[in-house]
């Protein structure tokens, strides 16, 4: 056996075998799927951490006054975390008995939703961010799982507003992927991220274990790793659905996925207890593991990939070179029978089977997803996109993070710096 | 006891939590699925196998072919009537070329089928030769040897050169026929003998041999 069909062959079983316990999670628990009644409303106060939003924060407070949720239910609290434009100027406007505007000073976003827990008086609290769009019906979708005592968070369906354009699509595919992968860990009670767009926590849980952790880059994964290892159940409400913006600029993107993989490293060392198979339950014997396997796959599949078909690049290269780069010649060379005979070739390899079963699977997620979640734009387009060039992304972004770990690189996120997944120092306020 | 930051915290023992039946489920169907498709592979490849095999034989039939058209035009050389098809050439060393490629060059199926195809060759550029010399006609008549082991890249070099010139001139003007010297078949040791071949590669360009490779500007002035 050689190393195409090695990585092939493991590729292949360990997806089918991680595709087919997902399938079993959906067909097992079909009625438990849809959002429960709430059978009362708790009081919720609702956190809006806010730097330098001043165009879009006044929109957002508006939307989330109509929600459909008991109007003597719920209270905002916008913070404002020392922004330097008009932002605080905005939000004084709404001030009211509803709605309770602090500012203080820059220390990024853990440590202003954790001032905002201060100050907040509900049994409930949400956090939301600024640049989010909810549907009205979000809140009243999800109070009603903490029904059960042991539920110490909820959290929200995340999709994407600015679904246009090659990047955008392949990212809104891979939140919709989210989607439905986020309601399957629920059901085997692993889920280990807890989006900031919108998600509720119980209250008393911060006053038992304290807020958001302040150093770290991603507070959200923390948190729900921390909620993990003390055993509570976090849920998530795929009716949900909040609508984020996805960065349109391939840079802002590439910062964005070395902080969400930095981080996500960093708490996995922090709580690597929670790797421990002994554990027995599902997060630590299959979701966990399975997300590192994953990335490995796909770097050993990349490889592959470049292995096998750097011949095919190198033979081209010296073939433009001693004649002279007659690149007209090359096309003319390339027939439509020649095509037809490379797709065949591909088509009839001994591992079409396990390609095809690969698509067809992830086009059930979509499927599943799109029923449930009521999305009422076409996917399809997105599916493909995502199904050819995600990977590749994928693989890219990893190989960033971990250049970044391993070096050691700050990364520079609003104004603090962060080195392996942990704050370096705050920057000082230019006044 | 789990050290986050500057955070000490102790958890409580794990529960358990997970369904044994589940993940024999899980297990039994990756398995069956997996089984299922190595099965589909290998039948695909056996698909393959005898596609190859076909090809094989339609080759032997063209060898026999094309030697008893030889024998028909060694008297009527000049005869308008219908020649065997450069096309039907193009295609089978194109299809040789993607086997190569897919199979690797020491396939045995693979050199089993550049012999049919070399003799066939030979065939063809006996008959154009003696076309030319009776009919006067002025295209050249190009014999390349290369060799997959020895100096291979010069080999391919060449190869990538000859065919850019083919397709600028087309089979009108020029007729380029090749042979791998590593191939163990003894028309071409002949052919080796004959010409007095010693290195790879060489072009016998109109019966005049030029050893080592030469780039696309001096093969031209070869061919008038």
């Amino acid at each position: 056996m050689n190393l195409l069909s090695f990585s092939v062959y493991i590729t292949a079983y360990f997806g089918l075998f991680v595709s087919a316990f997902i399938l079993l999670t959906y067909f097992g628990n079909r009625n438990k799927i849809r959002d429960p009644v709430p059978k009362r409303f708790p009081f919720v106060s609702i956190i809006i951490p806010v730097f330098n939003e001043e165009n879009s924060i006044g929109q957002t407070i508006k939307s989330l006054l109509n929600i459909n949720y008991p109007k003597n239910k719920f209270e905002i609290i916008v913070v404002d975390d020392g922004s330097t434009d008009k932002t605080y100027e905005r939000i004084k406007k709404f001030e009211s008995s509803r709605v309770r505007i602090f500012t203080k000073e820059n220390g990024g976003c853990a440590n202003t939703v954790n001032f905002g827990l201060r100050k907040a008086k509900g049994e409930v609290i949400a956090r939301f961010d600024a640049d989010t769009i909810l549907d009205k019906n979000s809140l009243r979708k999800m109070v009603g799982y903490f029904e059960d005592k042991n539920t110490m968070a909820v959290t929200s369906s995340l999709n994407v507003l600015n679904h246009r354009g090659f990047m955008q699509r392949i990212q809104w595919a891979e939140y919709f992927m989210g989607i439905f992968l986020r309601k399957m860990f629920d059901l085997n009670k692993a889920i280990h991220i807890i989006p900031g767009p919108l998600s509720l926590y119980r209250a008393e849980y911060f006053a038992k274990h304290g807020g958001f952790d302040e150093d770290n880059i991603t507070e959200d994964t923390e948190m729900a790793m921390r909620m993990q290892s003390y055993g509570y159940t976090i849920k998530n409400s795929i009716g949900a659905m909040v609508y984020t913006i996805t960065p349109e600029s391939f840079s802002q993107l590439n910062k964005q996925r070395i902080r969400w993989y930095t981080g996500f490293m960093r708490n996995s060392w922090d709580y690597n207890h929670l790797f421990n198979v002994r554990r027995k339950n599902d997060l630590s014997m299959l979701i966990l593991p399975a997300s590192y396997i994953t990335i490995l796959l796909t770097f050993l599949s990349l490889f592959v990939l470049f292995y096998y078909n750097l011949q095919f690049v190198y033979d081209w290269f010296i073939q433009l070179s001693v004649t002279g780069f007659d690149v007209s010649s090359l096309i003319a060379n390339i027939t439509l029978k020649n095509i037809m005979e490379l797709v065949y070739d591909y088509a009839t390899s001994q591992y079409v089977f396990f390609l095809v079963a690969g698509v067809l699977l992830m086009a059930s997620f979509f499927v599943i997803t799109k029923y449930y979640s009521g999305e009422k734009r076409g996917v399809f387009s997105a599916f493909v996109l995502f199904t050819l060039f995600y990977f590749f992304f994928f693989a890219f972004w990893w190989v960033l993070s971990i250049f970044y770990i391993i070096t050691g690189k700050e990364i520079k996120w609003g104004k603090n710096s962060y080195v392996n997944g942990r704050m370096l120092k705050r920057h000082e306020h230019n006044t | 006891m789990v050290e986050v930051g500057k955070i000490k915290r102790e958890f409580p023992k794990a529960e358990k939590h997970y369904d044994f039946n589940k993940y024999v489920a899980a297990f039994s169907i990756a398995t069956l699925m997996f089984i299922l498709g190595l099965t589909f592979g290998i039948y695909l490849m056996n698909e393959k196998v005898s596609a190859i095999n076909e090809m094989q034989d339609s080759l032997k039939l063209e060898v026999m072919s094309i030697e008893l058209q030889n024998i028909l035009f060694q008297d009527n050389p000049c005869s308008d009537s219908v020649i065997p098809l450069e096309e039907k050439l193009e295609d089978i060393t194109s299809r040789i070329t993607f086997m190569e490629n897919s199979l690797g060059k020491e396939n045995k199926q693979v050199l089993e089928i550049k012999k049919y195809y070399s003799l066939i060759e030979v065939n063809h550029y006996l008959l154009m030769k003696n076309r030319k010399e009776k009919c006067g006609s002025d295209y050249n008549l190009v014999l390349f040897f290369y060799s997959n082991k020895d100096n291979e890249l010069e080999s391919e070099k060449q190869g990538y050169v000859l065919s850019n010139l083919k397709t600028k001139y087309t089979s009108d003007k020029i007729k380029i026929y090749s042979f791998d010297t590593g191939l163990d078949l003894d028309m071409i040791r002949t052919l080796i003998y004959f010409y007095n071949v010693t290195t790879a590669p060489t072009v016998i360009i109109n019966e005049e041999k030029i050893e080592g490779f030469q780039d696309k500007e001096e093969v031209e002035k070869l061919i008038a």
